[in-house]
Formats: C-alpha cells, structure tokens, sequence
C-alpha cells in the first residue's frame, strides 16, 4: 500500500499549517502581561479595571475614537467599528466615549467639540473643561480648557498656548489644524488633572448612576499606564469621580495626569475581550453597540 | 342605579369635550409667529478710521494687549462689513502681520462685542445674530486667504446660539417644542453648529418606555431614584391598581344585573 503522504505533500502540508498557525497567533489576542483585568474592593466600594500598560507595551496598546460616518460611503460608527474589527484586530476593550444630544443613536450626534480623522462633526464648544485628543499614534492626551494653554505641534500654530474656550481665532485655528493633521478630538467632562479633582459637588449633576471613567497617569516605575475604571455602584458625578481618584492615587499608587467621564447613560455600550480573543463579562454595558454614536477603543498591535 | 349611570357617563363626555377643546386651543395657539426684526448699531453711521482710536502709547509691539477693545466696539458699525475689511488692511499697515490683526479684530468681533452688547439675548436677537453671522461666512468663500478670521466670526456666533439655546432649554423645558426655537436649532445643526439640548427625564421615561426597555427602566427607576419616590410611586400603582379592580367589578356587577333582567318582547327579536 502506498503512503497517502509522500514527502513533498507533506512539506506542502507543513507549510501551510505554518503559515495557519502564525496567522492564527497573530490574530487571536493580545499579550495579556501587558493588560490587567480585575475586580477590586475598596472598603465599601467595588471597582472593575481594564489597566493597560502602554509604556511598558512599547506603545503597543493604542487608542482609536470612531464619531463620524464614513465621508465616502456613509458608513455608520458601530459599523465602522464592526469593518475596522474585522479587518484582524487584536480589541481590549471598546466602550462608548462622550454624551449624545439624542437618545436615539442614529439621529443624535456627540456633545461638544467633536473632530474624527480630520473631519468635523461637531464644530459646537461645549461647557465641559476637558478637550481629548487621539492620535494617530494610539496616544491620548487631555488638556484642561480652562489653563488656556492647549499647543499642538506641525502647522502655523505649533507650541503656541491656544485659549480655545475664550477666543474664537484661536478655536478656528485649531480646527483648522485638525482637518489638515487629520487629527481626532472630542470634549467630555476633566474630573481629575494632575492629581487634583475638578469638579464640585456645586457645579455637577446631582443623578446618581454607575460611573466609568478614562484614567491616563504613569505607574510607580513613570511608565504610562491607560486605565479605564468602572464603578457599577451609583454615585453622583462628584462623589464617583473624588472616589475613583482617591482610589487609583492611594491603592494603584498612579499619578493621575486626568482623569475624564466616558458615557454611562443612553449609549452604555462596554466590549471587553480576553487576551485570547473571547469576550470577558466583567464589564458590560447596558447597550448594544448600535445604540452609541461614539466610541473609544483600546486595541493592541 | 340606571340614572345614576348615565349621570357619571353625561359627566365623563362632558369631561372628554372640555379636555379636547383644551388640547385644540393649545395647538392653535402655539406659537407660529415670526421673528421680529432686530437692528444692530447705527444704520448711517460714519466709517471710523482705526488710528482715531488708538492711543499714542499703542504700537506694533504692545497691540495685543494694548487695544482699546471698548472703545473701538464701542465705535463699530457691525452692520457693515466693508468697514471691517478696512479695518483690517488698516491693521496689517500698523502691525506688519495679518496674524496679528485677524487675532486682534476677532477679539473685538466676538469676545468683547459679547461682553459689551449681548450678555443676554432673545430668541429674535439670536436670530439676527445668526444672519449677521452668515456674512462673515460668505466674506470668508470670497477671500480664501482671510477665511481663518471670517470663519472665526462666524464660528463664534454659532456656536453662541447653539449654547443660548442650551441655556434656554434648561431654563423653559417646554422652549424647545416651539417653533422658532426649532428653527433656530436647526439653523446651528446645518452648519454643524450641534445646539446640546438634551433630554429630560420625563422624556427618557417615555422612549425608554416606547423602546420596551423595560429591564433598563427597571434598573434605574430602582437603583437612582430616593426611597420616597420608590415609594410614592409604588403606592400610587397599588391605587391604580385597586381602581382598575373596583371599576371591572362594578362592570361586571352591571352587566349581571342587565343579564338577569326580563327581556322585553320588542327587544327579543
């Protein structure tokens, strides 16, 4: 009887399984020594964190923010999202980012100045003191709208301190600057900005909720660490946020650059996956994924 | 009894008339008025030249800082753009860079022309803030090299309106369902101008109810909201509910009565 293998099926069949396996690794997560999924209690409250190493990853955890549908073919964001995931990206988590106007996705648009990709979709100012930008790097930077000093490098307008709130040549010079950097930026509330909480109890929503926030800071060894904690109990804005960095200075010994609110209400919408690929249930949200009309997401690659 | 029924269901019609006319009139009489005309400054007011108003002590050097903004919003025909543009090939004469002349003029056309004259403002106002507005971004499409500072005026108003309208919806809750506030929003939205107007709670009880996200309502009615409340509202079901219970009662009651009662011949076929 003749064997079914000879030898150059078989190197044909290696090697196609070689080629199948390292695919398949590529694909299938991200390396899990880098990022940490936990549920902590502290006292009486209870956090659940997505803490992501970006310094010590080698900036191979990145940030990418999804407002606008596609410009050539309309695209909306979560099916933006579905293209851009399915495209063979490694995801940690994606999670709804600033407010909506509208309870219904499809109609609403996001709350305050809002820039993805260099395209405008909300040109509105809006009263929140924190301005995000991400970059195309996978880096995310918050600046404090009410230090007046936002600078921005590349263009006419590089490293000159903008007060975009108070002066409206400088606000149009920085969109303008964004639609030429094709750069991506959105506005939500700055709770916490170098360690100090920015927010009163006086000039916040009183609702309590569950709270989740975006924390970007650097570990005890100054590496830069993207945390994104999420506190199921309810709490008003205030006391969830004064918790939160209580929390993350004094048990995760972070130095909070800022801290920023991220979307718990119409479009609670939380995607969190495992190293290998599958999803993990420590967090979830209440809504689905075309229930959000913005969307921040981690991945690594 | 029979008498008795028929008064309760005289009342009721009569109850039914009264709140249709109600809701007849409130609809009628929504407001669908236009906006009234609203003028800035002086029509035929002379052309001021920006070296009149600026003090000896003022140069290049020290403009930013040193410009009498007051003075000179004070002095402005804001109707009249050509004047404007005067006033900014004036400045780069004095200042030798058109950065610094647009910075400065767009200073005095937003921030400080808001600080003196429109702290506060009404709906017609905002409306021809926003025709004001509209000019500076046609003069920005026809000078491609000033368009930074037309659009930065232009820019700046909008989004002004866009926050009034906020403000005005938070105030009034019922200001945003009228129909020149819904002109105004929409005037802001087309030019990607998003006015945050927000939902009230109300309004998210009754999507979230016409959603049938009943788990979602569920959650949040027990988990933000006072136990007072919690508790108000359980009592006033239970009121509801003892109601609903008394009035199929009384049906039934009426209907075995009605049953049980002879059949006149005329009535029987």
């Amino acid at each position: 009887m003749k064997h079914l293998l000879t030898l150059p099926k078989l190197c044909v069949v290696l090697f196609l399984g070689l080629i199948s396996f390292s695919f398949v690794s590529s694909i299938s997560g991200y390396n899990q020594s880098f990022v940490q999924i936990s549920t902590v209690k502290n006292g009486a409250d209870q956090y659940k964190l997505v803490y992501m190493q970006r310094g010590a990853s080698g900036k191979r955890i990145k940030a990418k923010y999804f407002a606008a549908n596609d410009p050539y073919n309309n695209t909306t964001v979560p099916n933006r999202y579905r293209n851009w995931k399915s495209s063979g990206k490694q995801i940690i988590c994606a999670t709804s980012g600033t407010y909506m106007d509208n309870l219904t996705a499809s109609r609403a648009t996001p709350v305050g100045l809002t820039i993805d990709n260099g395209v405008v979709v909300n040109r509105s100012l809006a009263n929140f003191d924190g301005l995000v930008i991400v970059y195309a790097t996978g880096g995310v930077v918050a600046t404090n709208l009410e230090d007046k000093n936002l600078t921005v490098q590349g263009g006419s307008i590089s490293g000159i301190p903008l007060d975009i709130r108070g002066n409206a040549y400088h606000r149009e010079q920085f969109i303008k600057w964004c639609e030429d950097n094709e750069a991506t930026v959105f506005q939500t509330h700055m709770l916490a900005y170098k360690n100090q909480l920015k927010i009163s109890s006086y000039n916040s929503s009183k609702d309590s909720r569950e709270r989740r926030f975006l924390v970007v800071g650097t570990d005890e060894n100054g590496q830069v660490v993207h945390c994104i904690i999420h506190s199921p109990q309810y709490t008003t804005l205030y006391e969830g946020s004064k918790r939160a960095l209580s929390f993350m200075n004094d048990f995760k010994d972070m130095n909070v650059i800022f801290m920023v609110n991220l979307d718990t209400g119409a479009q609670d919408f939380f995607d969190l996956y495992n190293s290998d690929g599958t999803l993990n249930n420590t967090i979830t949200g209440q809504k689905s994924v075309n229930d959000t009309r913005n969307m921040l997401v981690y991945y690594y690659e | 009894m029979n008498k008795a029924l028929k008064q309760f269901w005289r009342g009721m019609s009569a109850l039914t008339v009264i709140i249709f006319c109600y809701l007849l009139y409130v609809v009628v009489s929504a407001e669908m008025e236009d906006f009234k005309p609203v003028g800035f400054g002086q029509p035929n007011a002379k052309p001021v030249a920006i070296n009149t108003i600026l003090p000896d002590s003022v140069n290049a050097g020290n403009m930013a800082t040193a410009f009498p903004f007051d003075a000179y919003v004070q002095k402005l025909n804001i109707n009249n753009y050509g004047e404007i543009g005067q006033h900014l090939t004036e400045m780069d004469t004095i200042t030798n860079s058109p950065f610094l002349s647009e910075y400065i003029l767009s200073t005095a056309l937003t921030s400080k022309l808001e600080e003196q004259r429109f702290t506060t403002a009404n709906l017609d106002t905002l409306n021809a803030l926003l025709n004001w507005a509209d000019g500076y971004k046609a003069l920005g499409n026809l000078h491609p090299t000033r368009s930074t500072f037309f659009n930065s005026v232009h820019s700046y108003w909008y989004s002004y309106v866009a926050n009034q309208l906020h403000h005005s919806s938070k105030v009034d809750v019922f200001a945003k369902y009228t129909f020149r506030f819904k002109y105004l929003f929409q005037r802001c939205a087309d030019a990607g101008h998003y006015p945050n107007i927000g939902n009230e709670k109300y309004e998210k009880v009754v999507f979230n109810v016409a959603e049938k996200n009943w788990a979602y309502l569920g959650n949040r009615f027990w988990n933000a909201t006072s136990w007072k409340f919690r508790t108000l509202m359980i009592l006033l079901g239970l009121q509801v509910l003892l109601a609903e219970i008394f009035f199929l009662g009384f049906c039934l009651k009426q209907f075995r009565k009605w049953k049980s009662k002879p059949m006149k011949v005329s009535e029987a076929f």
